[in-house]
């Protein structure tokens, strides 16, 4: 347990010593936020090892305030010990990413310290009240990320995030305080007591819906569901890279995290009630944000309405709700946090060299920066689908999963693949192919430091692309001698089990 | 053992080229070949093992008891398909040392070409659908990269997104159709598959239409045309037929392997596999037959107005890959034998005619248009030789492979149905003739251009390949060489010599008519204006360019707009004016006294709780 807390107060700690610490010297301070990032990575992988070993999952739940059941709870399943892992690897590629940044170096990385511990306490709080104080905790630092760090027009952009995601957290609090209060004679906010009452004795229906529907509301709104998605590609396309690879690729999927974590177990009938919306405000979210990625000329506004594209398939697999469609989620959010990140860390190097993101005057620039072109086209292929790159499973599964249940909504996704594939290549080739444009005669390629991070999250994703079962669930799998068999015993891709 | 290691060895070449080799030109390039002609010696080795490996399949990726496993088969289908694709591979790579000799970019190219072996071995050896499609997919990434190998062209990164895009259009069907299948019978395995004929009733799931469940005979007639769909792109035929001739901005060693030999007959390869699906739906089959026969005609009727000699031979491809599908739409105990017959010899002579056409286009300094050829056939004898051989066996010439496989193909449509069987005739009598006017313009009469005049004959590297090939597509339809032990028995029954007769007339036609108007001519001389739908290839670029651009670009403008104008005016303006409201709210109350915070805090206590009791 300790492990858990080290992973998180670590960064945080150091954030802090960072932020007001009187040292100057940006090669310092640059190499400690560096190790202090390598840390949680060891760690979160060796949680995992030991965890996919068969060790029981641990529980920390130290009651706080007995009174009105708040406790520092941490505890990871298989689920949130994956996204702790991939939140320090990215965390840890940001650092890397940004690691000669001249503008004020000292706060800059005390503020993606805090956000990178923030995420990581997200993802392992079994307390209601910490699992959404920790998200906060991790969201102030992005704002200021993107308001002080980022482009041209970060100004707009930050305060749209901030008034978008403020709005999106505020209704979320309010779902999640009607859990709270709902809860009984004495209410808690740990999160599998709460589970355990809600399943013993549910809400009425009514209720259910009206909750379900304001934590869907909230969860989705940090997520950039379409239509409360307008805060994404303008923070994304103004964001440092290393912000917009924290929060695209692993600060988002809270919202899919918590969905399964506490909306869906919690109120059943809710669900039920939603399910069929919830897939189709998935696929709406895969076909409209990817027929607008169609559009854009900026490439990182491209990129961030593929990432809003790609987590519509979270939801359409949540609506189906089987145990394949949800083990899609799990490969999906981490294929896609670290797909997102790769785009995000090489757009922003081209942006570096190129000085504009505007695809029509790029061009031709694989033959200055073959590296930059190779992990990006790696980025962008892993968006189409490709197998042997991680996002390939996650979208096969969720298909299976989900196709049983809901065809018509399913195959409209498979076609979201068509589209995405078509922005993607296009872009490939406006970015780095054909012949070198002005804009690529004064370019440099990637130096082996600036390699390393986007090759770390590369490897990663084929890593999973090859070898999925390597971070599947591998206990209880006996697999039924006669395929036929499936007509005896329960379909886990045609019957939801949630 | 044996299958993981012909299924690796290339990938182990390709990741050891593309990760430290790439620099390395010659290195890279003794690795490539090396591992592929170790994997066709391999392959060779292991046509006496038996049709499933004995290894069990291992298991890829499970989530509780559902499970995708990695598994072989290896029954005669796949034994012939493998030792096309590593015995034409490793030709073709041995080629390549000498085609891209001068090339800066040689180590990149092996490692695609062992990535690309690598994917297509998995197509043929796959044991289930999700694994074929797995490779199916990654034959296509080996086939953009190497399409737009020389990526500083535009025309080659254009083409190469092309390939790209159309095929994706076609996985999308064949990915619904796996969906399909998964509901139909709850399993991705080939073996398992193969009786769902006779499983009964209860074990098969059916889909749904608005709440109503379609019976079983039209699921299984939208399964397989959906499946199809993705042998229509790969195999480019029409209407997705496009990207191939633009393929040909690929090296021409490519061209000759992935575009014509192998990547493109991998849908012909899949509808054999998966026969026992398709043929269970009438409509599926005469789709599939009509497919194959408008693409066979059409693409014939192209290539006779075609100057590239690259596009030439691209629009032949898809003109034979037509007759292959075409024939497995037929209802008989021998289609796809004679299918999978015909795609063995046209991966001989159409490989060959390929790396003939690369032996010139170096020798002329990458000149393509046949009109600035002229008189080679003294300048590259050997070239010439061989050039002569695959273009007889393409035309099927009598005592050549092409004549075997063609005759068979042609006797199953006689057979079955007179009106594709004239179809294919006419087919042929277009094939003898823009094969003979290729011949005659590029190698008789007078050098029409510089380069033709200084042409000299390639080395090496490049005429062994081609003596190689030219054995194979001379005598590989005859019975000692085996082929036809592969497939399965073809005992047609007697139907006399009408199919033998229309095609020796169809051919003599077609190449007399070429000779006739071609000989020793300086330029086009069919210029009449009916031709120009032809030239054109019946605009079908110009109508997809036409739609993309206009309803998917209009469509996806529409909601830009949208996106910026409307949801980003109403969204956020809305979410920002009730913010604001909150916050003035607020304001209000922050008065500084104790008294009004205490008091609030009263209230929200008592409407806490009011609301606790009374709901």
């Amino acid at each position: 347990m300790v492990l858990l807390n080290i992973i998180i107060w670590l960064p945080i700690l150091a954030g802090i010593f960072l932020l007001g610490t009187p040292l100057k010297n940006p090669a310092w301070i640059r190499r400690f936020a560096l190790l202090v990032s390598v840390i949680p990575v060891a760690l979160a992988l060796f949680l995992f090892l030991r965890l996919r070993q068969g060790h029981a999952p641990e529980i920390q739940n130290r009651l706080w305030v007995e009174s009105i059941g708040l406790g520092y709870s941490l505890g990871v399943s298989r689920i949130s010990i994956l996204l702790v892992v991939l939140a320090s690897l990215v965390g840890m590629c940001a650092v890397l990413v940004s690691f000669r940044t001249e503008q004020r170096p000292k706060e800059f990385f005390g503020l993606l310290l805090l956000m990178v511990g923030g995420i990581s306490g997200a993802f392992s709080s079994l307390d209601l009240f910490f699992f959404y104080a920790f998200h906060e905790f991790a969201l102030i630092p992005t704002f200021l990320l993107v308001g002080f760090w980022g482009g041209p027009e970060r100004r707009q952009a930050a305060i749209k995030m901030t008034l978008f995601l403020g709005v999106g957290s505020l209704v979320l609090l309010l779902g999640l305080l009607g859990l709270y209060l709902k809860s009984g004679a004495h209410p808690t906010f740990y999160i599998p007591s709460l589970i355990e009452h809600y399943r013993s004795s549910p809400l009425n229906d009514l209720d259910q819906q009206i909750l379900f529907g304001i934590l869907f509301l909230g969860f989705g709104t940090l997520v950039a569901v379409v239509p409360f998605h307008i805060w994404a590609p303008d923070g994304y396309a103004e964001a440092p890279p290393a912000a917009a690879m924290l929060h695209a690729g692993v600060l988002k999927t809270f919202g899919i995290y918590g969905l399964m974590l506490t909306a869906i177990p919690m109120l059943p009938e809710g669900y039920s009630a939603f399910r069929y919306p919830m897939g189709c405000f998935g696929v709406l979210t895969i076909l409209y944000a990817g027929y607008v990625a169609l559009r854009q000329s900026d490439l990182n506004r491209m990129l961030g309405y593929s990432s809003v594209s790609h987590m519509g398939y979270a939801f359409l697999a949540l609506a189906a709700g089987t145990p394949v469609a949800q083990e899609g989620v799990v490969v999906l959010m981490l294929a896609h946090g670290l797909s997102a990140a790769l785009g995000f860390a090489v757009a922003g190097f081209s942006y570096s060299q190129a000085k504009t993101r505007e695809m029509p005057v790029l061009g031709g620039l694989a033959k200055k920066m073959p590296a930059a072109a190779t992990l990006f086209s790696m980025a962008a292929l892993a968006g189409c689908g490709l197998p042997g790159l991680g996002n390939f499973v996650a979208e096969l599964l969720i298909f299976i999963g989900s196709f049983k249940i809901f065809p018509v909504l399913t195959a409209l996704a498979v076609w979201g693949v068509v589209i995405s594939s078509t922005y993607l290549i296009r872009a490939i080739k406006a970015v780095f192919l054909g012949p070198v444009k002005d804009n690529g005669r004064e370019v440099r390629d990637m130096t082996w430091m600036e390699r390393l991070p986007c090759f770390v999250l590369a490897a990663v994703l084929v890593w999973i692309g090859f070898l999925p079962r390597s971070i599947s669930d591998v206990h209880g799998s006996h697999p039924p001698e006669n395929p036929k068999q499936w007509a005896q015993t329960r379909d886990p891709s045609g019957t939801p089990s949630l | 053992m044996i299958f993981w290691l012909i299924q690796f060895l290339p990938l182990a070449a390709a990741a050891i080229i593309l990760l430290f080799l790439r620099g390395k030109h010659s290195l890279a390039a003794s690795v490539s070949v090396l591992a592929a002609v170790a994997n066709a010696v391999l392959a060779f080795g292991a046509l006496s093992k038996g049709a499933v490996p004995p290894l069990r399949p291992m298991v890829w990726m499970n989530v509780g008891l559902f499970q995708i496993e990695f598994g072989f088969v290896f029954d005669h289908l796949a034994k012939l398909m493998l030792v096309v694709v590593t015995g034409v591979g490793a030709v073709i790579h041995v080629f390549s040392v000498g085609y891209m000799e001068q090339d800066t970019g040689r180590g990149r190219y092996f490692g695609y070409l062992s990535l690309f072996m690598f994917s297509m071995i998995g197509i043929v050896l796959a044991s289930n659908f999700i694994q074929m499609f797995l490779f199916w997919e990654l034959v296509g990434l080996s086939s953009y990269l190497l399409i737009g190998f020389w990526y500083e062209r535009d025309s080659a990164a254009q083409a190469a997104k092309k390939a790209f895009l159309t095929n994706k259009l076609g996985d999308f069907g064949l990915m619904l159709g796996i969906l399909c299948v998964w509901m139909l019978a709850g399993t991705f395995n080939f073996l398992d598959l193969a009786g769902i004929t006779q499983w009964p009733p209860q074990h098969i799931g059916t889909l749904e239409w608005l709440g109503r469940s379609i019976s079983l005979d039209i699921t299984i007639t939208v399964t397989a045309l959906l499946i199809f769909c993705g042998a229509v792109g790969k195999s480019a035929q029409f209407p997705l037929h496009v990207w191939l001739p633009d393929a040909m901005e690929g090296p021409t060693p490519v061209s000759a392997l992935i575009h014509a030999a192998t990547m493109v007959a991998a849908g012909v390869y899949m509808l054999a596999r998966i026969y026992f699906l398709i043929s269970a739906s009438e409509a599926a089959m005469s789709v599939i037959a009509a497919i194959g026969a408008i693409t066979a005609l059409m693409a014939a009727l192209i290539a006779t107005q075609q100057n590239d000699i690259k596009r030439i031979l691209a629009y032949s491809t898809l003109s034979q890959l037509g007759y292959m599908v075409m024939v497995t739409g037929v209802f008989d105990a021998h289609n796809y034998a004679a299918g999978m017959f015909h795609l063995t010899t046209h991966a001989f002579f159409k490989a060959l005619l390929f790396l003939g056409a690369g032996s010139l286009i170096i020798a002329l300094h990458h000149e393509q248009d046949i009109w600035k050829m002229g008189g080679l056939s003294g300048k590259m004898r050997l070239t010439f030789l061989t050039f002569l051989i695959g273009a007889l066996a393409l035309m099927g010439m009598p005592g050549f492979s092409g004549f075997f496989s063609k005759e068979d193909l042609l006797a199953v449509l006689y057979l079955h149905n007179k009106l594709l069987f004239g179809i294919g005739i006419l087919t042929a009598l277009l094939t003898a003739f823009y094969i003979t006017r290729l011949l005659v313009v590029v190698f008789i009469g007078l050098p029409r251009s510089a380069a033709a005049m200084h042409a000299q004959e390639s080395s090496g590297w490049m005429t062994v390949p081609l003596v190689i090939l030219s054995v194979f597509s001379w005598i590989g339809g005859y019975e000692f060489m085996g082929i036809q032990s592969l497939l399965p028995k073809m005992q047609l029954p007697e139907h006399g010599h009408v199919v033998m007769v229309c095609s020796i007339i169809a051919l003599a036609t077609g190449s007399s008519a070429a000779l006739f108007i071609y000989w020793n001519r300086a330029s086009e001389p069919l210029t009449s204006r009916i031709l120009i739908p032809i030239r054109e290839k019946f605009y079908f670029d110009d109508i997809y360019n036409y739609l993309v651009r206009n309803i998917q670009g209009t469509f996806a403008m529409f909601l830009n707009f949208i996106d910026q104008w409307v949801l980003d005016i109403t969204v956020f303006r809305g979410a920002a004016a009730l913010l604001r409201g909150v916050g003035v709210g607020l304001r209000r109350l922050q008065t500084g006294n104790v008294q009004v915070y205490a008091f609030l805090f009263g209230a929200g206590t008592v409407l806490l709780i009011w609301w606790e009791l009374l709901r």
